[in-house]
């Protein structure tokens, strides 16, 4: 049996499609969607306004903290993602590098600043990220659009969402894990320095 | 004096390259020079006295007595100029900007490489290929970015063969751009690690096997590169058998090989040397990579495969080859978890977070592969190529599925006790695999060119 390329083309992003919903579904049924619908942490307002807050038994989610570090006007942040068993912690805060309580006033805006975060074995944490999520949100509606509109071809679309996509992110990604330093430039890596630091004592 | 440095050293490399383009009369191929050079350069990580050439000034002097023999035979100054500026512009802009990205492989590189050049084999399970991109320094500069050189080198000459071979316009080029935004896959290929050169490498094999028989390169060319694949990667062979062998499928496809002597003996020569290029890298591989007797059947199996290409059984095979495939995936994931059980688990789901994180991009990769291959799916009205798209998606699974062989040998004394409760995501268990899936995407990348082709069939 031969099925026609307009017809292959929606099965394709049918299957797409359900695997993409059963997993999101997986998502909202593991960390919940909360931290989005509910207004502010009181916790987090009232006790450690402009301040690193107080960590402790995954008292805070990844999204709030994430929201209320970038308020406060910082933008090296690194959270490290490990993984837990333990269900109360599923997208919690576990511990930060910097001392709880100290003001922002304090800390360099500059300040490489971290924070662990804990998620369930197999289940990334898209539900706590803004852009990643408006990133999935469009790229699901270009897929539904190309399956209802097949006489068009949306692939640019996508590319073009993509595109934006790596270009907003791109300064957030282009850092180490665990420093302050970007990965593009990196004056470590020229062909002079990496003479001398390498080779001089070899050569 | 730096600018003296850079010329010598960049001489020294690419005369080979040079050479080579001129004997196979490929001299309008400017874009393949590179990639000579690097072949010619990775077989002095087996026959150490070539090293001679690169670390004596006597040896340096033979190089550029062949070089100025070259120019006055030959004369093919346009494939010098490009290949020339080319690299000269690549080395500059790192000097001045940083762009390369070191990773703790590129020390263990420099260690092969350094080794060879005072004439010992020291190699930790490096790819000669590799080692031979660290090889060209002096007193007072080294040649860094070889790997990217080549490697972009030859994803123009692929994407100029994709343009002209459809008749599209060559501003289709820019559809494959925001990849190279992506930190996870700039990344990768600004490391000294192979796999972006070996990405391209199987992207040209790919299409001289789809390519019609008049417009091909010579045969000679073609096996050359499926040499230069098989050992640019330890892991190529296993990894990517079942694409090698489809490629190899269809580029023969209407040769009796079997009748052909000559051409047997070429393919047999073309896929067992990687086993001796990479000898010491394979002896001093502890993991599956460097297990040669499944590295020897795995090649000989593939030379079956090809040179009884008219017998019955393997029709067959052919004609079932992904479900084959896909069934050969499924029975290695039994396998695995019969022999790890709860571990193998932990592998895969380990990898799986890995690859879907939006940190560094890694989710937009997972999910730009997919959308090029299900558009390319729909887009070709040829079979073959419908198949080989669909190995794609195969491999993916089988790169995951086959996670637990690595962690199991790298994981240490946390893949050992089976606990994963803090353990981080990002590279728990040193996950070469992820990197090889940025090496198939990359692969496929050049390809969706042809999806933002008007024709409804490509």
């Amino acid at each position: 049996m031969k099925i026609s390329k307009k017809f292959e083309l929606r099965i394709l992003l049918i299957f797409l499609l359900f695997t993409f919903l059963c997993f999101l579904f997986l998502l909202i049924n593991t960390y919940g969607m909360n931290h989005f619908l509910d207004d502010k942490n009181n916790l987090l307002e009232e006790n450690f306004n402009k301040a690193i807050p107080n960590i402790y038994d995954c008292n805070f989610n990844y999204y709030e903290i994430n929201h209320h570090m970038k308020e406060g006007g910082f933008t090296k942040l690194r959270f490290r993602k490990s993984i837990t068993g333990n269900e109360l912690c599923f997208g919690k805060i576990t511990y930060t590098g910097i001392t709880p309580g100290t003001k922002f006033s304090d800390i360099s805006r500059d300040s490489y600043i971290e924070f662990g975060v804990n998620q369930k074995h197999g289940l990334p944490l898209w539900l706590f990220e803004v852009n990643f999520l408006m990133f999935t949100f469009i790229i699901f509606m270009l897929i539904i659009f190309q399956i209802f509109f097949y006489k068009k071809n949306f692939f640019v679309a996508f590319i073009f969402t993509i595109l934006i996509y790596s270009i907003i992110t791109f300064n957030e990604n282009n850092t180490f894990i665990n420093s302050s330093k970007s990965y593009f430039p990196n004056t470590d890596t020229t062909n002079e320095n990496f003479m001398q630091n390498r080779l001089n004592d070899d050569s | 004096m730096m600018i003296v440095d850079q010329v010598l050293l960049i001489i020294l490399f690419i005369t080979p390259g040079l050479i080579i383009t001129s004997f196979f009369n490929l001299k309008k191929e400017y874009l393949l020079t590179l990639c000579f050079s690097i072949f010619f350069w990775s077989l002095s990580s087996i026959f150490i006295p070539m090293n001679f050439f690169v670390v004596n000034i006597y040896g340096n002097f033979i190089i550029y007595f062949a070089f100025l023999f070259w120019i006055i035979k030959f004369k093919n100054f346009k494939n010098l100029i490009f290949n020339f500026i080319f690299l000269l512009l690549f080395e500059n802009i790192n000097n001045f900007f940083g762009v390369i990205h070191i990773t703790s492989t590129t020390q263990i590189t420099l260690d092969s490489a350094l080794s060879n050049l005072s004439f010992n084999s020291y190699n930790p399970g490096v790819s000669s290929m590799q080692i031979a991109l660290l090889k060209f320094f002096n007193k007072n500069f080294i040649l860094l970015t070889l790997q990217q050189c080549a490697s972009f080198s030859l994803l123009f000459f692929n994407l100029k063969n994709i343009i002209k071979l459809n008749r599209l316009k060559y501003f289709n080029i820019f559809i494959i751009f925001p990849a190279f935004l992506i930190i996870a896959v700039l990344l990768e290929i600004m490391t000294i690690r192979t796999h972006f050169f070996a990405s391209q490498l199987l992207c040209f094999l790919i299409i001289e096997a789809f390519k019609l028989k008049s417009k091909r390169l010579p045969t000679s060319v073609f096996l050359i590169f499926l040499c230069m694949f098989i050992s640019s990667r330890l892991e190529n062979i296993i990894i990517y058998f079942p694409l090698i062998l489809l490629v190899l499928r269809n580029y023969f496809n209407d040769e009796i090989i079997i009748k052909n002597k000559k051409m047997v003996f070429m393919l047999l020569l073309s896929t067992f040397s990687p086993l001796i290029i990479n000898f010491h890298a394979y002896t001093n591989t502890q993991d599956l990579r460097g297990n040669i007797f499944i590295l020897s059947f795995l090649i000989i199996l593939l030379n079956i495969f090809v040179i009884f290409n008219k017998n019955n059984l393997i029709k067959f095979i052919h004609n079932k080859f992904n479900l084959i495939f896909i069934f050969s995936v499924i029975l290695l994931a039994i396998a695995l978890h019969y022999l790890f059980s709860n571990k193998a688990m932990n592998s895969w789901l380990l990898i799986f977070n890995h690859l879907v994180d939006s940190h560094q991009g890694w989710g937009v990769v997972v999910f730009y592969f997919v959308i090029i291959l299900i558009y390319l799916i729909n887009k070709t009205e040829n079979y073959e190529l419908k198949k080989m798209y669909t190995t794609f998606f195969i491999t993916f699974a089988l790169i995951i599925i086959s996670s637990p062989l690595q962690h199991s040998s790298y994981g240490g004394e946390s893949w050992i006790d089976g606990i994963i409760e803090g353990l981080a995501i990002y590279n728990p268990y040193d996950e070469s695999q992820t990197r090889s899936f940025l090496q198939l995407f990359l692969t496929i990348l050049p390809f969706s060119v042809l999806i933002t082709s008007p024709k409804a069939n490509i």
